[in-house]
């Protein structure tokens, strides 16, 4: 093979791989809020689609597959994904903690006719964007002083309150 | 307002007050168990300051002590209104503490909606909250349902022969047993009982659903103070779509049925005359309304075809339709989706069944059936006194526990309340149209608040106009408290400014 | 507080009195959902 025609097709056996490679990540859609999804519920259902958000509370198993809650500021929808999936989850959010952000693509139902009429997303791929973590709960010395007071303001009362019924007695 | 009635007031609603405030120590355990140290001592501060004033109260009242028998219908209504608005203010300061609300407003707008049990939530990132305010909301429902006022009567109050004025003063007018106190008992120990059982009921579902044992129990507490209490709160921002279980629903479905009838009812049940259950007038207005609303609800929603087969209309239309009439406020949809896919005949069928509400005596809200189906015979009787020959005198009953001869005077007065009602409820609508708001969406948040349900459909959020958050605040406690006590706390407060007026001008 | 027999039978009857009214309710659903 000429040298010039090699070279063309190496750049084109690049460029295809690369794309490849690059197309899970450009393929998904841009994130939608899940406000958004209820709002235009009747355009979105059926469709292919992309949120990211905080996975929350815990993972309701139920069998072969899962329902994990994901939480994006805007509201909260339940995710029905594969165990697998699932599984890729470690930390969920609550008070202490902050649970991994995931981008979930998948198809949303407005009224799952699997799920009792639920809207819900089926995944079809879940990435962790970012791991969850523990809050870092600082504690106040201001609570920790105005606890000590008040709980002293009513004891104190309290032994007044004795003090003047037993009086009255 | 002359000095000794203010230091009765003061007394007992001092008493309330301390009584309400010793039950954040719940919330205190479940901080500890929890180790949530900052929600410990956001709790300690609010019990300190809640016993704190209570007990001032009770001093500045300390006159009245052993002087149970000048209390007056007047006191009794007065110390119920008087004694939810402070705990109001001082149930709120949990909230604030927390940073979960984004202002002093919102957050008594979240403890009103705990009280009378409501259900409109204004506190943010519900999926976040320590387990210990988490505890405390459910709580706020399962104790305003029951009433504060009957809380402090059972355990607290000494005194048990002024103790009617205050229950009747608080919503209820049912009495068990000829006194007040074993009446208030018994209202307790029916609820208690109910509690372990629907407890342990919805903590095996909780686990059998993929809930951790943990979690499950909490949860557990949770949604059975909110079912029972028809208060409608639940612990995370799905409310009960969190749990994508149709028996988890219909659990809770059966715990806030029942929740909404009347405790007289229970009463009489559980004393064996289970034949009650049918003869009831309230139980067969109920299933009446009920069954009618369910009906046209599924005709009007089958021709969105968004819900094709029984179980999804029976979870999402028939859940929210009995959930609204036993105004209880479960969601088993977003509340967009009522303003958007339920159509105006949907959203009237809605605000319908949320203003007839639940059973009287309960923690159901609304006109109460009871109310409605005594002006429904009245309607009746009138028109064959009408039809019938003029010398017969008829004498029309029906059947409440007992049976009850339909008078006059009693059509009147259920009548007067539920005008009462419809206009709180055209208030509450005419202010949200003037806010910008269709007029679909208010009547429905209207209807939401005047009858303590908690659907919401859109309009409550933190973005809403202050002047509709205070609206609703005192929309949803007038219509708990049945307008009578606060009516008589603003006549007493007035005759109080006037004798003052009087006193600097003479 | 002790939980007699008969108010237990009378906590059995509103259960399955308010389960009975569902599933007329859920009946009801079935025959109007089409």
């Amino acid at each position: 093979m000429e040298k010039k025609t090699r070279l063309i097709y190496c750049i084109l056996t690049v460029f295809i791989s690369l794309t490849l490679v690059g197309f899970p990540i450009y393929a998904q859609e841009a994130a939608v809020s899940v406000n958004e999804l209820i709002e235009h519920s009747a355009d979105y259902n059926g469709k292919s689609i992309s949120i990211t958000g905080e996975a929350i509370g815990e993972c309701l198993e139920r069998g072969e597959f899962d329902w994990v809650n994901i939480s994006d500021g805007s509201n909260a929808i339940g995710i029905w994904m594969s165990k697998k999936d699932a599984a890729m989850i470690t930390c969920y959010g609550d008070y202490k903690y902050t649970g991994d952000t995931v981008i979930i693509t998948g198809t949303f139902y407005e009224a799952c006719p699997e799920h009792g009429g639920e809207p819900d997303i089926h995944c079809q791929t879940l990435i962790i964007s970012k791991v969850g973590e523990l809050k870092n709960e600082k504690i106040p010395v201001a609570k920790i002083l105005l606890a000590a007071g008040f709980a002293s303001s009513a004891l104190f009362l309290y032994v007044a309150y004795r003090q003047i019924f037993r009086k009255k007695a | 307002m002359s000095v000794r009635s203010a230091e009765i007031i003061s007394y007992y609603a001092g008493y309330v007050i301390l009584g309400t405030s010793l039950l954040m120590i719940i919330p205190v355990v479940t901080a500890l168990l929890s180790q949530e140290w900052v929600p410990l001592l956001d709790f300690t501060i609010s019990m300190g300051i809640a016993a704190s004033l209570g007990l001032i109260f009770v001093l500045l009242g300390r006159r009245t002590r052993g002087q149970a028998g000048s209390i007056q219908w007047k006191h009794g209504f007065a110390v119920a209104a008087l004694s939810w608005i402070i705990l109001m203010f001082l149930c709120s300061i949990p909230y604030m503490l927390s940073g979960h609300t984004y202002s002093y407003l919102d957050a008594c707008f979240d403890v009103m909606s705990g009280f009378t049990t409501t259900g409109l939530v204004l506190t943010q990132d519900l999926d976040h909250l320590s387990n210990a305010l988490n505890m405390w909301r459910h709580m706020l429902t399962f104790i305003g349902g029951q009433g504060m006022v009957v809380l402090a009567l059972s355990f607290i109050v000494k005194e048990s022969s002024g103790g009617y004025k205050f229950y009747v003063g608080e919503g209820k007018d049912i009495a068990l047993v000829p006194n007040v106190k074993g009446t208030a008992r018994i209202i307790w120990k029916i609820s208690m009982v109910y509690f372990l059982f629907g407890t342990i009921v919805l903590w095996i579902a909780g686990l059998f659903i993929g809930l951790n044992p943990a979690s499950a129990l909490l949860h557990a507490i949770y949604m059975f103070e909110s079912s029972w209490s028809t208060g409608g709160f639940a612990p995370m921002t799905q409310n009960i779509m969190y749990y994508h279980s149709f028996l988890y629903e219909v659990v809770t479905m059966v715990f806030f049925i029942i929740g909404s009838f009347n405790f007289g009812l229970h009463y009489a049940i559980w004393q064996g005359k289970r034949k009650e259950f049918v003869r009831n007038i309230e139980i067969q207005s109920f299933a009446i309304t009920a069954f009618l609303a369910t009906a046209l609800a599924i005709a009007a929603l089958s021709r969105t075809g968004l819900y094709m087969d029984a179980v999804s209309m029976f979870r999402r239309v028939v859940f929210n339709v009995v959930s609204a009439h036993t105004t209880t406020g479960l969601g088993s949809v977003y509340a967009r989706q009522f303003a958007l896919q339920w159509g105006d005949a949907g959203i009237l069928i809605m605000v319908i069944v949320m203003l007839i509400g639940g059973s009287a005596c309960s923690t159901a809200g609304g006109f109460k059936g009871l109310r409605v189906g005594i002006v429904f015979k009245g309607i009746i009787s009138d028109v064959k006194k009408l039809l019938s020959s003029e010398r017969s005198m008829r004498v029309y009953k029906f059947h409440y526990m007992k049976d009850i001869v339909l008078s006059d005077g009693l059509v009147r007065a259920s009548a007067l309340i539920i005008i009462c009602y419809m206009v709180l409820f055209g208030i509450g609508t005419l202010l949200g149209t003037f806010c910008g708001y269709s007029l679909a969406d208010s009547s429905f948040e209207a209807a939401s608040v005047t009858g303590n349900v908690g659907l919401s459909i859109g309009i409550t959020s933190a973005s809403m106009p202050a002047v509709m958050k205070i609206y609703y605040i005192l929309a949803m406690y007038l219509g708990r408290l049945e307008f009578l006590s606060v009516f008589a706390l603003i006549g007493m407060a007035i005759t109080g400014v006037k004798r003052i007026w009087k006193r600097k001008r003479g | 507080m002790r939980l007699t027999k008969m108010e237990i039978l009378g906590l059995l009857t509103e259960i399955i009195g308010v389960l009975a009214f569902l599933g007329i309710l859920f009946v009801v659903t079935y025959l109007f959902a089409r």
